[in-house]
């Protein structure tokens, strides 16, 4: 039987994808990005950026990065990934960073939070498509993007920002509410 | 020769029960309320109740990796890993693979809880009683042996537990799951009450219930109540659950004469040829690795069904070479464990104007309808019952998957359709060659021989599989659902933890290793009241049947005692 894996559980499945315009536009390239083998400590203001870009700061709840999100994907990277995944983490980093470079001609850190989004949505359509590629598939290893948006999903709604002021945390509810009216408008459990 | 009197007169009690979980803790309380002296053997640390719940009130991001277990540890316990209660708020109170040590002959996965109260702080709390249905069927049809008791037999018992314990549920008049002594009902949600509503109008046998549970919806005996945190596996603070911990040790401590003697395993049962009865019970600490021996008149043996087989098998004499209690060569077979190889899902359209609030500890049951009443299968025996739940998370799928940013946050942040799922349960039978064995040639740290597990799923169970399926997914179907989904749960025997049989019940000594009363037959003042003690499995959990039958066993001890019969 299968080990049931961090990423796993909070990878994404398939979904129709439906294909934008690419992102590919052509600058000169002066930002050389490094070619990294592993993730270090000095990656976190990046992670931190990526985070924030999937789950940014709104006026009812700080983003991703108000909850170190970069330090608990690297925890997560170093403690809770089996080789094969921190692999495809640390090569989609390389991938991500090479595309800022020859996208933006900048590295993904200073690069302005609209084409941050931009280059984000287009490598989630290069994941959308590689997941439908493989769908039916057993065992097909993740997208790195799908990686970083589970890792950016799983710990800014662990996080104690994600849930106490971006969604409602009862520690000790004390009763069960069988039934109660729910608009959209209303902060859902965070558990 | 003094000296020796007063050693063994310091280690001599009346009663010896091995093991402290749910059904060991059962048999302390009983024994020690009836006036005897008991002496309780754990093999593992002690754990107090609420002072020794380290995570019990940590929230999420106090945890290191927010509850996930790391890798290393992943790849170090490839089996408990797989337990779904098992992650970093609940990894102390499970046993790692790599220090216990067991052989299997086809994959098996064996999960324990060495520690004062056992797996009962552990457990999933769901208390179906059973009934005739079950305890008639390998008669009716052949199977196995029959169960030397009826309902009839049990019924008070179950009543006498659920009293103490505190078991929350609705009288639901079902002839497959009795009624019984219930606390307030927990609620069902607002799919829950349709799925109820829609099952009665489309079938006239599908009755969804809340599941009777071992959670408290009042203060009872001064526990709780419950406070739907639905942690309970860290164990309570509250009390709000039943665990030997919070309940039937304190109770057996209350009345003086009780004594707990943690990192003690027991090795064997000491059976005295010329008096034709055990006489005590030999030790060793699991710590200093030094011998002791304990004395009793009756000793009961609740270690968890694979260990209780172990030591009788390891309990050999002149009378007993195969092990105590084994003229008939059944002790070790017939192992069963429950199938739940089915989950099934769907998403309903309606009710998004409807929510709930707070984490309720349990679900609904969908209980027994085949093979039962007027419906008839031909390609499997015995049944299934469902454990089923209506719930609703954050994100629309199509958005989860396509957007980031302030699409992705505000999904996240607003709720998805209602989900329904059903996770079959099913019966397994008692096959002779689904066995344990002691390995001729290793032994543990504490000079036990390893335990070889030998059992499958047969025929039998991989039928019925299928028909949890497609029946799940046929229901959901006609009640409208859409995006129906095989979830394909795969799991090892064993990983249910509903380990049962391998020293079961009967009527005759050559063909089971018990009693009626649970007592090991050539050696009548020895008890097994956990689950080894099992004829046949049924589908419903299993734990309120081993409590049940351990408080009349020991009621059945004292009162032979009494009259010297022991």
């Amino acid at each position: 039987m299968k080990r049931k894996t961090f990423i796993k559980q909070v990878g994404y499945g398939t979904g129709a994808a439906v294909l934008l315009p690419s992102v590919g536009l052509v600058h000169s390239c002066t930002y050389k990005p490094q070619i990294r083998t592993t993730l270090s400590e000095t990656d976190i203001p990046l992670l931190d950026e990526i985070g924030e870009t999937i789950i940014p700061s709104t006026a009812d709840a700080p983003g991703a990065k108000a909850t170190k999100i970069g330090e608990y994907m690297l925890l997560m990277y170093e403690d809770c990934m089996e080789e094969e995944d921190q692999q495809i983490l640390v090569e989609g980093i390389n991938t991500l960073n090479s595309k800022a470079a020859s996208d933006f001609s900048e590295s993904f850190i200073t690069m302005s939070p609209t084409n941050k989004k931009v280059l984000l949505e287009s490598i989630q359509e290069e994941a959308i498509a590689y997941s439908l590629e493989h769908e039916g598939e057993a065992e097909v290893p993740p997208h790195y993007f799908h990686m970083l948006k589970g890792l950016t999903l799983n710990g800014y709604f662990t996080s104690e920002i994600g849930m106490t002021q971006a969604r409602a945390y009862l520690p000790i509810p004390g009763q069960f509410v069988d039934c109660m009216p729910y608009s959209r408008s209303d902060k859902i459990w965070a558990l | 020769m003094n000296l020796n009197n007063k050693a063994k007169k310091a280690n001599t009690y009346d009663a010896i029960v091995i093991g402290s979980g749910i059904s060991g803790g059962w048999a302390a309380k009983e024994l020690c309320e009836s006036g005897l002296k008991t002496l309780v053997l754990e093999r593992g640390r002690m754990v107090k109740h609420i002072e020794d719940y380290p995570t019990a009130h940590k929230h999420p991001w106090e945890l290191k990796h927010r509850g996930t277990i790391p890798q290393k540890v992943l790849e170090e316990n490839p089996v408990v890993s797989r337990c779904y209660a098992f992650n970093e708020a609940t990894e102390h109170f499970f046993v790692k693979d790599k220090e216990h040590p067991y052989e299997q002959k086809k994959p098996f996965d064996w999960i324990r809880g060495y520690q004062v109260g056992g797996k009962s702080l552990l457990w999933a709390r769901w208390t179906q009683r059973w009934s005739d249905l079950d305890f008639e069927a390998n008669a009716e049809e052949g199977i196995g042996i029959d169960w030397p008791i009826r309902y009839k037999d049990i019924a008070p018992w179950y009543s006498h537990v659920e009293r103490f314990a505190g078991i929350s549920g609705n009288r639901d008049g079902l002839s497959q799951i009795p009624d019984g002594e219930f606390l307030r009902p927990m609620k069902m949600n607002c799919l829950e009450k349709h799925v109820r509503k829609s099952l009665r109008k489309l079938y006239d046998d599908r009755h969804l219930v809340i599941s009777r549970t071992a959670n408290i919806t009042e203060r009872h005996n001064n526990r709780g109540p419950c406070q739907y945190r639905s942690l309970c596996e860290r164990g309570c603070p509250f009390g709000g659950y039943f665990s030997s911990n919070s309940s039937t040790l304190p109770a057996a401590e209350a009345t003086g004469n009780f004594t707990i003697r943690p990192f003690s395993v027991a090795r064997s049962i000491i059976y005295d040829e010329n008096l034709g009865r055990a006489t005590g019970v030999r030790v060793v600490d699991s710590n200093t690795k030094e011998v002791f021996e304990f004395y009793a008149k009756i000793i009961f043996v609740n270690a968890a069904t694979l260990n209780s087989t172990l030591l009788l098998l390891n309990s050999t004499s002149n009378r007993f070479p195969n092990g105590l209690g084994n003229d008939s060569g059944e002790l070790g077979h017939n192992l069963m464990d429950h199938n739940y190889n089915c989950k099934v899902e769907g998403e309903f359209e309606g009710l998004e104007d409807q929510y709930y609030s707070g984490r309720r500890p349990t679900g609904t049951y969908l209980p027994r309808f085949r093979n039962f009443g007027k419906d008839k299968q031909p390609h499997f025996k015995r049944g299934y019952a469902y454990g089923c739940g209506g719930f609703r998370l954050a994100g629309i799928k199509e958005i989860t998957e396509k957007s980031i940013g302030l699409d992705l946050k505000k999904d996240q942040t607003q709720l998805g359709p209602w989900t329904f799922g059903l996770s079959g349960m099913g019966e397994c039978l008692p096959y002779h060659d689904n066995k344990v064995t002691l390995s001729k040639d290793k032994t543990d740290e504490w000079g036990m021989p390893l335990l070889e597990i030998d059992a499958e799923y047969k025929e039998n169970e991989k039928v019925m599989t299928q028909d949890m399926i497609d029946t799940a997914m046929e229901m959901l179907d006609r009640m409208k659902f859409k995006n129906i989904e095989d979830k394909k749960e795969v799991r090892n025997i064993g990983l249910n933890i509903h380990e049962m049989g391998t020293a079961r019940m009967g009527h005759d000594p050559k063909t089971s290793v018990l009693n009626k009363h649970n007592q090991v037959w050539g050696a009548e003042n020895v008890f097994v009241t956990d689950g080894a003690c099992m004829t046949s499995s049924a589908c419903q959990n299993p734990s309120l049947t081993y409590m049940a039958l351990t408080a009349r066993a020991a009621n059945h001890a004292v009162s032979e005692l009494k009259k010297m019969n022991l």
